[in-house]
């Protein structure tokens, strides 16, 4: 049965909770991370000589593989950031949300527009840390490292959805960034091992995030039906 | 300006009486608290206050009726013949917003204005502009604006009620609308409520939750009294004003009149309190002064009897 008559797009019914659509969130999302990531390395370049050189603190970095560390770590940021977003009836804008006329619908499509911000802004991030490094790199192997941290942050959004049954917030969160930090860091350490090769295990991991990403999407929307929107 | 209200009352009850809302064997338990099981009627075509103490469930209650809030049993009716407040034709019908946070403190005037369009089909543009001017908001098209966040509170609540008002509903359901609001700016709610309920005459309905009593009362035709999840009196104010009576005396007499009235307060000096009009003749005999309530007189005594009765 049709019972609302209001459809909304998934940026649209992101922008009804949050005020910013899909674009300004991930543009956003984006933004911050790569800020956070040039910061991090330009510091990093600083403590580590600079007094003999861009060249020479990126040569160490590459060495130390201190490029890729901080790469990692500012990967799975933005899937940790946007999983703990609160969603309660009594965070600002919870009871507006839910006495709009598409109701659940629009809760069901701003669910799948956050998706849609973690998933694009991951890949912006990669993609431009990607030709960073052509320009000034810092990292071994980054072609690889840029696919593996990016099929293993895949899977950690398919399992983050699952995450999110546990109904207390603190601790959901909590599970979300160990979940995303260590998948981000594992991705990363998978491939400075392996000598820069991706294997078999990239492949099953971007296999298993393409299942599980709509499963746990549906787990979790169940479950927050069932248990938490309307409480 | 009463008058009028006495002969709009009086063709509403010739006209068969419709309700907006009907409410039968609602329930909503938390582990601290159960609202009802409740039954009650919301006039159709009359504004219709929640009155309670802290904790009474006003809230609860208003947030099942707009679907913020699932029941755990009972059953809603709707304009007659809706039941599901999921239903978006519904959603489309009611206005609501809450007390506090009713939108994320970052959103400006234009932010709220986009996402009204968003979620709802009869949010009027043009009419938000008008409702920002006269709460003395600003214009929502301007470029430079203000985040919710450095409003204060009642401008924060002018800006919740301008942007429910600016939709094309048939009832408005509103919680604690008047409390963060100026003595002028209550003045204006009350005003936009008579406008509100006139612009189609007997067809639009509002329900708000209220601690200004004396200030909402211009603005209240019928007055549901809650105390601890139950309804405990319900009617028209005027009706109210009519069964109830205040009795005051001095303080000799107060020992006299307590077994006719429903509750009173006060000491050696005097006494005041409430009772059953019926017993205007025997409280006479004491020597007490007699007068009609006005709606803030009545509900201290109404809820004091309740809070009484839930001390037994």
């Amino acid at each position: 049965m049709e019972k609302n008559k209001i459809k909304l797009t998934p940026s649209q019914a992101l922008r009804l909770y949050t005020g910013r659509g899909t674009g300004r969130w991930i543009s956003s999302v984006t933004g911050v991370m790569l800020g956070v990531y040039v910061a991090s390395v330009l510091t990093l370049a600083g403590l580590a000589g600079a007094d003999r050189g861009f060249s020479f603190s990126a040569e160490l970095m590459r060495e130390k593989g201190l490029g890729i560390m901080v790469f990692a770590i500012v990967a799975g940021t933005a899937g940790t950031i946007l999983s703990v977003m609160s969603f309660e009836k009594d965070a600002p804008g919870g009871k507006f949300f839910r006495s709009t006329a598409a109701g659940f619908e629009a809760f069901r499509k701003m669910r799948v527009g956050m998706l849609t911000v973690i998933v694009a802004s991951t890949a912006a991030f990669l993609a431009s840390v990607w030709l960073l490094d052509i320009i000034f790199p810092i990292m071994n192997n980054c072609t690889s490292v840029c696919i593996s941290i990016g099929s293993f942050l895949l899977l950690a959004t398919g399992l983050s959805g699952l995450v999110n049954i546990i109904s207390n917030s603190s601790c959901r969160g909590i599970v979300n960034c160990v979940i995303f930090m260590a998948f981000s860091l594992g991705g990363a350490a998978l491939v400075v091992f392996s000598g820069g090769r991706l294997s078999a295990v990239h492949a099953i991991a971007a296999v298993s995030a393409a299942a599980l990403i709509p499963i746990g999407h549906r787990v979790m929307l169940d479950n927050y039906r069932e248990k938490r929107w309307n409480d | 300006m009463k008058d009028s209200l006495h002969d709009l009352i009086a063709t509403e009850r010739e006209n068969e009486m419709k309700n907006a809302v009907e409410i039968k064997g609602l329930t909503k338990k938390y582990k601290d608290f159960t609202l009802g099981e409740l039954d009650l009627s919301i006039p159709c075509g009359f504004a219709t206050a929640l009155i309670g103490a802290n904790g009474a469930g006003k809230t609860t209650l208003i947030d099942i009726l707009s679907g913020v809030t699932a029941r755990n049993s009972g059953e809603t009716v709707y304009f007659g013949d809706m039941t599901d407040i999921d239903d978006g034709e519904l959603r489309n019908r009611i206005g609501y917003c809450s007390a506090v946070n009713f939108f994320p403190p970052d959103w400006t005037l234009r932010t709220v204005a986009q996402s009204m369009e968003l979620g709802f089909d009869n949010f009027d543009r043009k009419r938000f502009s008008e409702l920002c001017s006269r709460f003395k908001l600003g214009d929502p098209e301007e470029k430079k604006q203000k985040k919710l966040i450095k409003l204060s509170d009642g401008n924060k609540m002018r800006t919740y009620l301008a942007a429910v008002m600016a939709r094309d509903t048939e009832l408005l359901i509103l919680d604690e609308p008047a409390s963060a609001l100026d003595p002028l700016a209550r003045d204006l709610l009350c005003d936009l409520f008579r406008e509100y309920l006139s612009e189609r005459d007997g067809e639009r309905t509002v329900l708000f939750s209220t601690h200004n009593i004396a200030d909402m009362e211009f603005a209240t035709d019928y007055a549901v009294f809650m105390a601890r999840g139950k309804v405990v009196e319900a009617g028209y104010v005027e009706d109210l004003k009519e069964k109830y009576i205040l009795v005051h005396g001095d303080g000799e007499t107060a020992e006299k009149a307590r077994p006719f009235m429903l509750s009173q307060t006060g000491g050696r000096s005097g006494f005041e309190g409430i009772a059953l009009a019926e017993n205007a003749d025997m409280l006479g005999a004491f020597d007490t002064a007699v007068e009609t309530p006005t709606l803030q007189q009545l509900s201290v005594g109404i809820l004091r009897k309740a809070e009484e009765d839930g001390e037994e």
